[in-house]
This record gives C-alpha cells, sequence and structure tokens, in this order.
C-alpha cells in the first residue's frame, strides 16, 4: 500500500521533471537570428529606455512608424522596450549571453564599456556609404569613436540651459538674462525673485541626480574640456583650482537661496512641476521639456545658456548643443547579410531629412542638420533655444557628465547635489570625485 | 459590568488602529481621482470632480487581461509547485525522525537563511542560470519564484507542523496509516490555517513582485501586472495618476482574494479542531 | 519563573506543554522515517533552492573579489573591495541607518503586531472587516507605499508639517524625510505600517493554532487575561513569536523601494540603507564588485542576527 504510492509519487516527479526538460529543450534553442514576421518582414529589434516608447519617446515612436510604413513586408522595427534602470540592467546581461536587440539605446557612460567588450557594430563603414549622413552630423558621432571605431551614433541632441518665466521675472522687476549675464548679476536676480516669493532656480534631487543639466554649462566654462584628459590620467586632480572655483558657484547660489526647500524629497518631475505652474521662475532642462512648456507657459517662456565667469582663463562663449547618449548596433548583425542590410536601411532612414522633421514636428532636436528643418511658429520653447543657438557659439564635443565613467559619473552629481544642499564644503565634493575616479581603476 | 468596559475598550481600540492603518490607502484611492498636475501641485486638496481619467488611460495604456492572465498563470503555477515540494520538505523537517539531530538543524538553517538574500543580489546570477537551462519566457520566471518562496514557507509550515501534538501521528500509526496518508489525510487538514497564510503571502509576493520579472521577461507578451506602473514614468515624464490608478486596479482582484481566504479558510476553521 | 507561578491551572498546563513540546515522544515515527522517504521528500526543494537561490549566491560572492562593471571581464582583485568597503564613510552611514531601523522596527512589530493580534482574535463584531482592512497595506506594491508617504512626510508638501502648521504648532516641524537625521525613523515607521498586517495574519493564525479546550480551561480557572498572556498564551507560542521575530529581522535588510522612493537614499547618500546603497554602487556606478561586496555583507549581518537571536532565545527556554 504504502510502497504503492511511494511509486505514484517518485512517478509523478519523474514525468514533470522529464517533461520540464522537454519543454525547455524546445524553447533552449536558436539565439536572436533573423527572425520574419507574417508578412515576411525582416524584424529589426530596437531595445528603448522607456517602456511605453508610444507615449514616452513619441517622437522615436513617430520615426520607427514612418519607416515601417515605407518599408511594409520588407523591414519591420519592433521595440524592445522597459524603462530606463531595467533597460540598462538588460542590455547587460544580453551583451553578456549574446542575445542583444539589433539596435539598442546605451547609457552615455556605459557605451565604452560596451565597447571594450567588443559587443558592438563598428559604423565607421556605414558612414563612409552614406556620405550624406556623415555631412548631416556634422561631428556630432565624434563622442562615440574610439580604438574600435564609431562604436554607436548619437541618438538624439540635447540642447541644455536655464528655461525662464518672462512673467514671473517682470513680477519681480528683474531684467532677463542674456549671454552677457555674469555669475553676480545671476546673484542679484535670484535675490530679486526671492524676495518676490518665487522660488527662483526649481530642481530636485531625489533619483534624478541626473537632473544638473544646467550646471555642465558651468563646468564647460570652467574649463571642463581642456582638464579633463589630464585629471583622468592622473596628470590632475579634480581637485583643482578651476573646478573649486566652479563648486564654489554652486554654494554661491546656495546661499542665496535659489532652489525649493524641499530639494531633497522632490524629484525632477516635481521641480518641473513648480516651474510649469509659475512657482518657480527658472529651471534647468533640455529640449525634450519643450512640448510640455508650450502647453503650461506658452510664450512667456525665455531660454539662456548661463552665467559668465569672470574669475577663470577658459572661454565662457560656449554653448551647450551635445549629443545625447548614443545609439549602438550589436556586433552579431554582421553575421546576417539580411538584417545588416536592413539595421544600415533603417539607420538611414533615421538620420534621414523626413526623421528630422518629424522629430522637429514633436520639439526634439535630431543629431542631423538639415536645410528646411525646423519649428514651427507656436513652438515657442523650441524657437527660443534655435534663437539662443543663433550666437554661433561652439559646443563642446559631448557634456561634462557624460565623459566620465558611471563611478564617477555618480560621484560628480553628488558632489554638486552635495554642495547645493549644503553637506559638503567644495573641495570635500571633489576630494569625492578624486576618490571615486582613484577606485574605479 | 467589568466585560462590558472591557468590550467597549476593545472595539475602541480596534476602531482606532483600523483607521490609522488604513488612512494611507484611502488616500491612494482619492489620489487615483485627482488629474497628475492636481496631484503634483495640490496633494492635499481632494479631488475636484470624480474623474475616471486617470482610469480610461490606465486601461488604454495597458492590456490589463493580458495581464492579469500572465500573472495568474504564474502565480497558480509556482503557487501549486511551491506549495507541494514545500509541505513535504517541511513534514520531514518538522515530524521524522533524525538519527542526527544536528543534521536535521543544519538542512533547516540552509533552507531557512535564504530569507537575508535580498532579491538583487539573485538578479544577474539567476538570468545566467535560466539561460544555462534554456528557460525562457514565463518559466524564467516561475522558477526563481518557486525558490524564493521555499525559506518564508519553510519558517512558516515547519514552525505550525511542530506545534501540532505527537499524539496524532501515534494515533495515525495505530490506526495502520502509511506515511502518504499521515501527510494528506491527517496532518494537511489540521494545517489548513497555515497554509491559507502561506498561500495569502505567496500570492501576494508573487502579484507584486517587481525586480525579477522586469529582468527574466523578454517578450511584452509575458508581461505580469507588477510591469504595469513602470509604464508611466518615462525619463523626462512620470504619470502619478496613471501609477496610482494602475495600482488600484492590480489591488482589487488581491483584495477580493485576501478577503475570500481570510473568511472561507482561516475563519472557517475552528481552534477545537485539533484535540491533543 | 513560571514555575513559581501562583496561577492555580498553570501547573497542569506546563506539565501538558511539556509533554506536547517533547520532541523525543515522536517514538512511533520511527518506522515511518525510512531514509528513501525523507529523501524522496526533501529532494525537489533542496533542488530548486541549491540552484536558484544557493548557486547564485556563490556566483554574487564571487564577483565580491573582482572589479567587474557588469558587462566583459571580471578582474580578480582578492580582498580590496573589501578593504575599501571598511574604510568608505558612505558604507558606516548605510550601517548605522539600517541597526537604527532594525532596532525600531524590531521593537515596534514584535510588541504591537502581537498586540493587535491578540485584540483581534477576541470575538467582535466587524472585526473580519477590521482584519481585512489592517491587512490592505501590504497588499500594495512597496512602490506605491513609497509615492504615498512622500505625501505624509515631505517637509513641504507633506500632512504633518502643514497640519502642525495649521493647527499653530509650526515649531514641531521637522524634516522627516530629506534631512539629515530623522530619515531612518521614519522609513522604520512606513516599513512597521506596510508590515504589521502581515505580522498580524501569522500571530492570529498562531492562536488559531492552540487548542480551544486550553483556553476554555483557563476561563474556568478565572485566569485573567494578564496571567492568561504570559502562562499560556506566550508559551504556546514560542514557535511563532520566534517566527515573526525572524521574519522582522531579515526583513529590515531587504528595505529596498520604500528608501528608493522617499528619499532616494539622499541627501548624499545620508539615508542610505546597506541594501540601497549596494544598489546604488552595482547598478548606478556599475561598480558590480563593489556592489557585491556590500551585499554579502549585508547578506551576513542579517545572518549573523538571526543566529544571535535564535541562541538568545533558545538559552531561555532551556
Amino acid at each position: 500500500m504504502k510502497n504503492r504510492n511511494l511509486k505514484r509519487l517518485l512517478a509523478a516527479v519523474t514525468v514533470s521533471a522529464m517533461s520540464l526538460g522537454l519543454m525547455t529543450g524546445c524553447s533552449g534553442g536558436g539565439g536572436e537570428e533573423a527572425k520574419t514576421d507574417e508578412s515576411g518582414a525582416t524584424v529589426i529589434k530596437f531595445g528603448i529606455h522607456v517602456a511605453n516608447p508610444a507615449e514616452q519617446e513619441a517622437v522615436t515612436n513617430n520615426i520607427v512608424e514612418a519607416f515601417n510604413k515605407a518599408n511594409e513586408g520588407k523591414y519591420k522595427v519592433e521595440f524592445e522596450a522597459a524603462d530606463t534602470e531595467t533597460h540598462s540592467k538588460n542590455m547587460k546581461l544580453k551583451a553578456e549571453d549574446g542575445t542583444l536587440p539589433q539596435i539598442f539605446w546605451i547609457e552615455g557612460s556605459e557605451a565604452p564599456e560596451y565597447s571594450e567588450a567588443g559587443v558592438l557594430l563598428d559604423l565607421t563603414e556605414f558612414l563612409d556609404e552614406n556620405a550624406e549622413i556623415k555631412t548631416a552630423l556634422g561631428g556630432m558621432e565624434e563622442a562615440f569613436k574610439d580604438d574600435n571605431g564609431q562604436y554607436g551614433l548619437p541618438y538624439q541632441c540635447n540642447v541644455q540651459g536655464i528655461f525662464y518665466n518672462k512673467e514671473l521675472f517682470d513680477q519681480a522687476k528683474a531684467d532677463y538674462p542674456t549671454d552677457e549675464t555674469t555669475y553676480e548679476d545671476f546673484i542679484e536676480i535670484i535675490k530679486k525673485l526671492k524676495d518676490s516669493k518665487v522660488t527662483p532656480l526649481s530642481i530636485g534631487s531625489k533619483n534624478s541626480a541626473y537632473a544638473m543639466w544646467e550646471f555642465n554649462e558651468f563646468l564647460a566654462r570652467y574649463g571642463w574640456e581642456d582638464n579633463i584628459g589630464n585629471i583622468l590620467d592622473g596628470k590632475d586632480k579634480f581637485n583643482n583650482k578651476e573646478l573649486t572655483a566652479c563648486f564654489e558657484k554652486f554654494q554661491g547660489l546656495k546661499d542665496a537661496g535659489a532652489f525649493p526647500e524641499n530639494m531633497a524629497t522632490i524629484e525632477y518631475f516635481d521641480a518641473k512641476q513648480l516651474f510649469n505652474e509659475g512657482k518657480a521662475a527658472m529651471f534647468g532642462t533640455g529640449q525634450w521639456d519643450c512640448a510640455e512648456f508650450d502647453e503650461n507657459i506658452g510664450d512667456k517662456i525665455g531660454f539662456w545658456w548661463g552665467p559668465k565667469f569672470s574669475d577663470t582663463q577658459s572661454s565662457q562663449e560656449i554653448a551647450m548643443k551635445v549629443p545625447s547618449a548614443p545609439i549602438g548596433v550589436s556586433a552579431a548583425v554582421a553575421d546576417d547579410e539580411k538584417l545588416k542590410e536592413g539595421v544600415y536601411e533603417f539607420l538611414k532612414f533615421y538620420y534621414g531629412e523626413e526623421a528630422a522633421k518629424l522629430s522637429y514636428e514633436g520639439s526634439i532636436f535630431p543629431a542631423t542638420n538639415y536645410e528646411g528643418a525646423s519649428a514651427s511658429d507656436s513652438q515657442y520653447s523650441m524657437n527660443v533655444m534655435i534663437d539662443a543657438l543663433a550666437n554661433g557659439w561652439g559646443s563642446p564635443q559631448a557634456a561634462p557628465d557624460l565623459t566620465v565613467s558611471s563611478a564617477v559619473q555618480e560621484a560628480l552629481y553628488d558632489g554638486i547635489f552635495g554642495v547645493l544642499q549644503g553637506t559638503y564644503q567644495p573641495a570635500e565634493a571633489l576630494d569625492k570625485l578624486d576618490a571615486a575616479l582613484a577606485n574605479s581603476k | 459590568m467589568v466585560n462590558k468596559r472591557k468590550k467597549a475598550v476593545q472595539y475602541i481600540l480596534m476602531a482606532l488602529i483600523t483607521i490609522l492603518v488604513v488612512f494611507p490607502f484611502v488616500w491612494m484611492l482619492v489620489l487615483s481621482f485627482k488629474s497628475n498636475s492636481e496631484i503634483l501641485s495640490s496633494p492635499l486638496s481632494l479631488p475636484k470632480t470624480f474623474n475616471f481619467d486617470n482610469y480610461r488611460h490606465a486601461m488604454e495604456t495597458l492590456n490589463f487581461p493580458r495581464l492579469y492572465g500572465n500573472t495568474i498563470f504564474v502565480c497558480v503555477i509556482s503557487l501549486a509547485a511551491e506549495l507541494v515540494i514545500t509541505f513535504f520538505s517541511s513534514f520531514v523537517l518538522a515530524r521524522m525522525e533524525f538519527k542526527n539531530e544536528k543534521f536535521r538543524k543544519l538542512l533547516y538553517g540552509f533552507l531557512i537563511m535564504g530569507l537575508s538574500i535580498s532579491p538583487f543580489i539573485l538578479l544577474f546570477p539567476v538570468y545566467k542560470i535560466n539561460v544555462f537551462f534554456g528557460l525562457r519566457g514565463k518559466l524564467a520566471l516561475i522558477f526563481p519564484y518557486i525558490a524564493t518562496s521555499i525559506s518564508f514557507n519553510t519558517l512558516l509550515l515547519v514552525g505550525y507542523l511542530k506545534s501540532l501534538p505527537t499524539e496524532i501521528d501515534e494515533a495515525a500509526v495505530i490506526d495502520g496509516c502509511n506515511i502518504w496518508d499521515l501527510m494528506i489525510r491527517v496532518i494537511l487538514p489540521m494545517t489548513k490555517p497555515v497554509i491559507a497564510t502561506v498561500v495569502i503571502f505567496n500570492v501576494l509576493y508573487i502579484w507584486n513582485e517587481f525586480p525579477f520579472a522586469s529582468v527574466m521577461l523578454r517578450e511584452a507578451s509575458d508581461y505580469t501586472l507588477s510591469m504595469g506602473a513602470s509604464f508611466f514614468k518615462g525619463t523626462y515624464t512620470v504619470d502619478y495618476g496613471g501609477i496610482v490608478a494602475s495600482s488600484v486596479m492590480i489591488i482589487i482582484p488581491e483584495l477580493i482574494f485576501y478577503g475570500i481566504f481570510q473568511k472561507n479558510i482561516v475563519e472557517g476553521m475552528t481552534a477545537g479542531a485539533v484535540k491533543g | 519563573m513560571p514555575g513559581e507561578s501562583p496561577v492555580p491551572g498553570s501547573i497542569i498546563f506546563k506539565k501538558k506543554l511539556r509533554k506536547r513540546h517533547k520532541k523525543d515522544g515522536l517514538i512511533f515515527m520511527h518506522w515511518l522515517s525510512k531514509k528513501k522517504y525523507k529523501i524522496g521528500l526533501m529532494v525537489p526543494t533542496l533542488l530548486v533552492y541549491s540552484i536558484f537561490i544557493i548557486l547564485p549566491v556563490i556566483i554574487a560572492v564571487r564577483y565580491s573579489f573582482t572589479k567587474y562593471s557588469g558587462i566583459g571581464q571580471a578582474k580578480f582583485t582578492g580582498l580590496k573591495n573589501y578593504a575599501r568597503l571598511f574604510q568608505d564613510k558612505i558604507f558606516w552611514i548605510s550601517f548605522k541607518n539600517t541597526m537604527v531601523m532594525f532596532v525600531l522596527a524590531f521593537v515596534l512589530l514584535l510588541t504591537l503586531s502581537f498586540a493587535i493580534a491578540l485584540l483581534l482574535n477576541n470575538r467582535l463584531k466587524a472585526v473580519d472587516f477590521s482584519k481585512a482592512l489592517i491587512f490592505s497595506p501590504a497588499i500594495i506594491a512597496p512602490i506605491i507605499v513609497g509615492i504615498i508617504w512622500v505625501y505624509i512626510l515631505d517637509p513641504n508638501i507633506g500632512i504633518i508639517n502643514n497640519v502642525l502648521d495649521a493647527i499653530g504648532a509650526g515649531g514641531l516641524k521637522a524634516k522627516w524625510i530629506g534631512g539629515d537625521k530623522l530619515s531612518p525613523y521614519s522609513i522604520a515607521i512606513i516599513y512597521f505600517w506596510q508590515q504589521l498586517g502581515y505580522l498580524v495574519t501569522i500571530f492570529i493564525a498562531g492562536l488559531k493554532m492552540i487548542p480551544g479546550d486550553v483556553l476554555e480551561a483557563v476561563k474556568i480557572d478565572g485566569a485573567s487575561t494578564v496571567q492568561e498572556i504570559r502562562y499560556v498564551i506566550i508559551p504556546m507560542m514560542r514557535t511563532t513569536i520566534s517566527t515573526v521575530a525572524v521574519l522582522i529581522i531579515t526583513g529590515v535588510f531587504k528595505i529596498f523601494e520604500i528608501v528608493q522612493q522617499t528619499t532616494g537614499g539622499g541627501p548624499n547618500h545620508l539615508s542610505e540603507t546597506l541594501v540601497t546603497y549596494s544598489y546604488s554602487m552595482t547598478f548606478s556606478s556599475s561598480d558590480y564588485g563593489y556592489g557585491m561586496s556590500l551585499a554579502t555583507v549585508t547578506f551576513l549581518l542579517s545572518l549573523l542576527i538571526t543566529a544571535v537571536y535564535s541562541t538568545v532565545t533558545k538559552e531561555r527556554e532551556g
């Protein structure tokens, strides 16, 4: 009796183990080779850093849809979508087991790591074959080159600076900032705004340490681009004269009361909301928020690169129009002619004129430059940025925060926010950067 | 008289605790009827109108039937498997005789140890192990879920199984039960309250689990409910209204489920069923 | 000691209890405890557990001796990560915060969830309803728990500070979260709120397992409530109490989403816990090796405290 039951039990276990083996055996085979959909079109996977591209990366979604429509039955681009944090984790894992999507967005500071691991396709050939795209990129691609070649292309182009609400400036009787406005003028403006009971510069530091775009301009104007090579090579330190002066300016902003009191518990989104509602006079961000500002602030919007500094020898005539994080192509694509053709076809479209137009329509600066692609009159925020760009100032090759490895980048964000909140002294924050660099070697 | 006063105190306490605990929860319901900018700018105010925009938007964005379907599928399979295997192993640890008592303790400690492990340590290695075994899609999720439940279930089941009087076994053995009968016919019915507790916790864990789900599932067609909230948070935008509304929709089945379980099973058991 | 108890029925009960708990009494199990049964019944659990929990932990621990970004080759660096860890100020801040949360959550949760379970175990009207409601926080996804509490604790937009202002007690306002001191305490309270229903449920299930006739007998003997709890319920609930204690200890060392949502570990890592700091190192700073060394230490610490707890309670019992 009991023996029979035991046998039954064992049999059940064996059967389930075997069926499990079968199931896994069936699904285990096959990498991520070229797949086709019902219509016979070659499917190209595009790994993107938001879970819901139709809403959260509308421009890219539109470009992909336009491409799919134009290539019906031939190629079909499908998103592999996950929120940024998950996406970054997933791409790393997939790089390890060789199942990367054909095209994918890469966190800027992590891209060189992918390149070193040899999982990215060298796109030099693509650019050579498509000279007009190389021209349209106008050097933007240089940021994503190393010994392994052209490992990525800019996903978009970021124009970053400080947006301001003219109405609130008028109420506070403060002058609008201009290209010539100095740091000292800026402090005066902040005081006036503060007196008129608005938050001068909205910022949130919770979970979004990356929200420091306006401070890239500060770093750039204190000679970041010239010095960073030496610092990374160990010939200089972050805790040097220039950067100390720069970080002291951050401290000055804090002392002037420029930020919301609860900046530690609000996020970038909440900070933006303060600006949208006219509770804060300035907000540092990039062009991706243009559509939102058009809706909330309309033609009262202004745009400014940031203050000029007099205690440095570095050039002050710097704009901040820089490549955003790159997109890369999986090296595995090279093994499949048909797939490679499709990927190139898509890149040609993505960096082509039609896509550039779609991009401007959605208030995003594409990485490319084409005559005739620009914003319409009602895109107020986009237009004030285009005006600001008209002064012809050069931009760094890459945004300062994207020129260092992830660990140093974290320390940089941490250091800046530490000074802004008064937890760090400037020198202390810079020492932490040096320590992070030493640890990452 | 004393008894009456005692009862009154008990009622007041119960009401007070309930209100305190439930307040944030109710508030979430309130938030779900406010627009995103209302939530951000005046979080303390009551919604101006009862609008269902957040719910409409959540329904449009998320494929709820599929999300529910996937979650229930993963949940049922994992739950069935983990209950069976942990009940058996806990029975061994709690009621069987070991020649070496230390070995039993070691085995028990070994299985409990998993409680101390935070799931994200496991993410990368488990992913690689899944790849090695060729586990994909929902299967890639089911095994980690079964594994992570083992420690918790062992802790609870062994604890309760041990506390059942030994006379039960004696009586059963004298009556001629074999091991199978003893486990399934005699012991199992007596452990209903704790099984119900384990089921509730296991289901809730799977229902809300995010780290594994986000890393192991590749195809949107396999996504589970807990991944819903990520659809409302982009790099530069966040839709709190959408997050809150979709959370409420995720919670409702859980509430119903909990209601059924606690009434019919936990409450239905009379403590007197276990006679010493 | 309960032995000198003046309560009339207590000696009888102690005898009963002793008999129940005497593991040597399992003589009749002897002939059912055959090796093949034991192995057959244990193997599925051990197999799944070893492959999906133990093996991954071993892999993770191995990475803690390397420099690894998550892609490419890991470079063996010996004990370097651990040496760095002990000099890392933020590690010590996270350690301190975690311990604060642990002590606070442990004391509050263990005592209050037991008390509430006792209360709800009474025959009261609407008690089921109340039980369901008290349990409700436990079913909210942890991410949402964080969002809800931000609106309560935030120094500017949170309810608490606004109410304090409104009733003219503005002086009591504080940076409940986001400041440099109170965050770990606030997080412990949130954790308390979230876990209460869970633990009450476990305690109630435990109370249900106490044979009804035992409690009836106490009533007849006229034991007062306090005596009943102390000499009958607590001894019979020993396993449940230690179950809950272990869950609290190990749970506190896994608190993650609440911190991420309320403060993100900030400002400047001041409210970081061991888990969040290790997460931030692993994924935000792409320092997988160092992150895993932090995770390993956290894991060992949690094991250690659990072990100390079991030893101490065993000695007291024994």
